[in-house]
């Protein structure tokens, strides 16, 4: 079953069309990775499938159910996203941030239930940020701060989260921690998570499928051991990159790449 | 770095307490603007006097003269404060305020069409209020409609420009009608927007009264999505805020608030400014605190001004607008250096 499908999805900025016609199913309790070169249009589609930015036609369907119904405060009860690079003033704490995770649930003046308490506490612990609760978010390092807007998307208590780049600024080892946190929800949880990622041999280690995009098509979407190929690599980002099979958890990894004109240019 | 020990709960009572302590200092004010004039009275008196008794003449100085224009004062500073508030968080800029935006400058070109092209003389400016106000919302209006398009998400900067440039527009056109006043309409134009404490009728102050609170309310009420669109407003999105709706609905509310605290009052945008950076350093960035202690300290720093220039020989006749600028800019010019 899809936990999203996308329906003759056309995304564009003024009278630019990005995305013209994009028909994708991501798997319930999947994790999915759109892959693609600068200018693709991968988080154009994601951010029209967070509503973040407005579609140009086609429909979004979220659990059966098409966006356009629903109200923007139900959309939030079933999909959480989390845009690139966040910013948010430093001087709220964790515990602040985490909160306004529970606004679609909230009425009137928005004081927390006791409910709403346990599930950000919960999403503290999720996280590993539970010791970092009152400290304020200017004093936090920067993979900790990807953890606790994580922990906020966690608070909305989405069964699907979409994530724009989330190791971005992040260093080798913060990017393995989130990448591995999200992994713990989607085996914990079943979450449902569609994200796009930068770093290609992480996407094919961490992901259950991946959807490789090109001017705003569908290039190839399947497992990574039927996307992440040489070819792909060529047609995609015009690289010529060396594949092997059996990366950790028996993914196909990119070992080395060149650029693929450099090559023309020596043949002639 | 201390405050980051605290538990959240200490936090919000310390919030509070911070809250309590502003109130007390804006009665103090208060008080202390009761008892200085011209008129001078003693603090044993004005306490005296306000719960029923004192002479026949401290009974007029105070009913009739300084407790219209101190209530008035307060009530500027809550709805120049609260909409200061609300324009920051809406655009992410510590630079939005009504005065910044051009809705100052809209409100201001009204009044003085009206008052050059409309009224006769200057006696009856019952229609003021209405006329800033709706000279504020209209510039709004404008600014929003210029600064968006439908196919596309909000985008702050473009929203700031667009009133920067407005604002100039309209206040080149306010300078010009300058130039077709009559020197009594000339007068009371200048003073008006130099910021002068004059609808001090029970009248006016009971309208503004009511006025502000309907508006503070719903202000209230919608703090938790302003602190939501405070995070971005893809993030905002993403919690389930409908940003362009909130956006117009805050913003009527902001706009709502200056322009009635400044059609009856004059104009005090630099307020809008001042007060909000002061009250997120005593009580940080949750909106639910922030505008009641914008609120305050904007009225403290209107009292204090107006005490300044009823009390000090050479600055009488001064605007007290003036004054407020004259008090705060230092102060901002501090804030600004320390941040870098």
């Amino acid at each position: 079953m899809n936990a999203i499908k996308t329906e003759k999805l056309a995304v564009g900025y003024d009278k630019t069309i990005i995305v013209p016609e994009l028909d994708v199913g991501f798997k319930k309790g999947g994790i999915t990775s759109i892959i693609g070169a600068n200018g693709c249009g991968k988080s154009t589609v994601l951010k029209a499938i967070g509503r973040i930015i407005p579609k140009a036609g086609g429909a979004v369907i979220i659990n059966g159910k098409d966006v356009g119904d629903l109200k923007n405060k139900d959309i939030a009860k079933e999909l959480a996203v989390l845009p690139q690079a966040p910013h948010a003033p430093g001087t709220l704490t964790c515990f602040e941030l985490v909160s306004y995770g529970r606004f679609p649930y909230q009425k009137g003046f928005g004081r927390l239930t006791k409910t709403d308490r346990e599930i950000i506490e919960w999403a503290l612990g999720v996280t590993n940020m539970s010791e970092f609760r009152d400290r304020e978010i200017a004093y936090l390092s920067g993979g900790q701060r990807q953890r606790v807007w994580i922990a906020m998307a966690l608070a909305q208590q989405t069964g699907i989260i979409l994530l724009d780049e989330p190791t971005t600024y992040l260093d080798l080892c913060h990017q393995l921690e989130v990448l591995e946190l999200l992994k713990k929800l989607n085996e914990t949880q079943g979450t449902t998570i569609i994200m796009v990622l930068h770093d290609l041999n992480l996407a094919s280690r961490y992901s259950d499928e991946l959807l490789a995009l090109k001017d705003g098509k569908v290039y190839s979407f399947g497992t990574p051991q039927e996307v992440f190929t040489e070819t792909m690599l060529q047609e995609c980002f015009r690289i010529d990159g060396k594949i092997v099979k059996g990366g950790l958890a028996s993914k196909p990894l990119c070992l080395t790449y060149d650029l693929l004109r450099k090559k023309d240019e020596n043949v002639n | 770095m201390a405050e980051r020990k605290l538990t959240l709960a200490e936090r919000k009572r310390g919030r509070v307490i911070k809250i309590v302590f502003l109130f007390v200092l804006l009665l103090l004010v208060f008080l202390l603007g009761c008892c200085m004039g011209p008129y001078a009275i003693d603090f044993a008196s004005v306490i005296k006097t306000i719960f029923g008794g004192g002479t026949a003449a401290t009974k007029l100085v105070i009913f009739g003269f300084r407790l219209p224009r101190l209530c008035l004062a307060v009530l500027v500073g809550f709805g120049m404060g609260a909409s200061g508030v609300i324009m920051q968080n809406l655009l992410h800029n510590d630079l939005a305020s009504p005065g910044t935006l051009g809705v100052a400058d809209g409100s201001s070109l009204f009044v003085t069409l009206y008052v050059a092209l409309i009224v006769g003389t200057v006696d009856i400016p019952v229609l003021l209020p209405v006329l800033a106000l709706i000279g504020g919302l209209i510039s709004a209006a404008i600014i929003y409609l210029l600064g968006t398009k439908r196919k596309k998400p909000l985008s702050s900067t473009k929203l700031v420009m667009t009133g920067v440039a407005m604002g100039a527009c309209y206040s080149a056109i306010g300078t010009f009608m300058m130039y077709v006043l009559d020197e009594t309409k000339l007068e009371f134009i200048q003073r008006w927007n130099s910021g002068e404490l004059w609808g001090t009728k029970w009248e006016y102050i009971s309208i503004l009264f009511v006025w502000l609170s309907v508006f503070g309310a719903v202000a209230m009420h919608e703090t938790k999505t302003l602190n939501a669109i405070n995070l971005g407003y893809d993030i905002a999105t993403g919690l389930g805020v409908n940003v362009k709706v909130s956006f117009a609905l805050l913003a009527f509310l902001a706009v709502g608030m200056s322009s009635a605290s400044v059609a009856f009052g004059g104009n005090f945008f630099f307020l809008g400014l001042i007060g909000p950076h002061i009250a997120r350093r005593i009580v940080g960035t949750d909106t639910r605190y922030l505008i009641p202690a914008s609120g305050v300290a904007s009225a403290v720093i209107i009292i204090a001004a107006n005490i300044l220039v009823e009390d000090v020989e050479i600055f009488m006749n001064i605007p007290t607008g003036i004054f407020v600028s004259v008090l705060s800019v230092p102060y901002f010019l501090y804030l600004l250096i320390r941040s870098r």
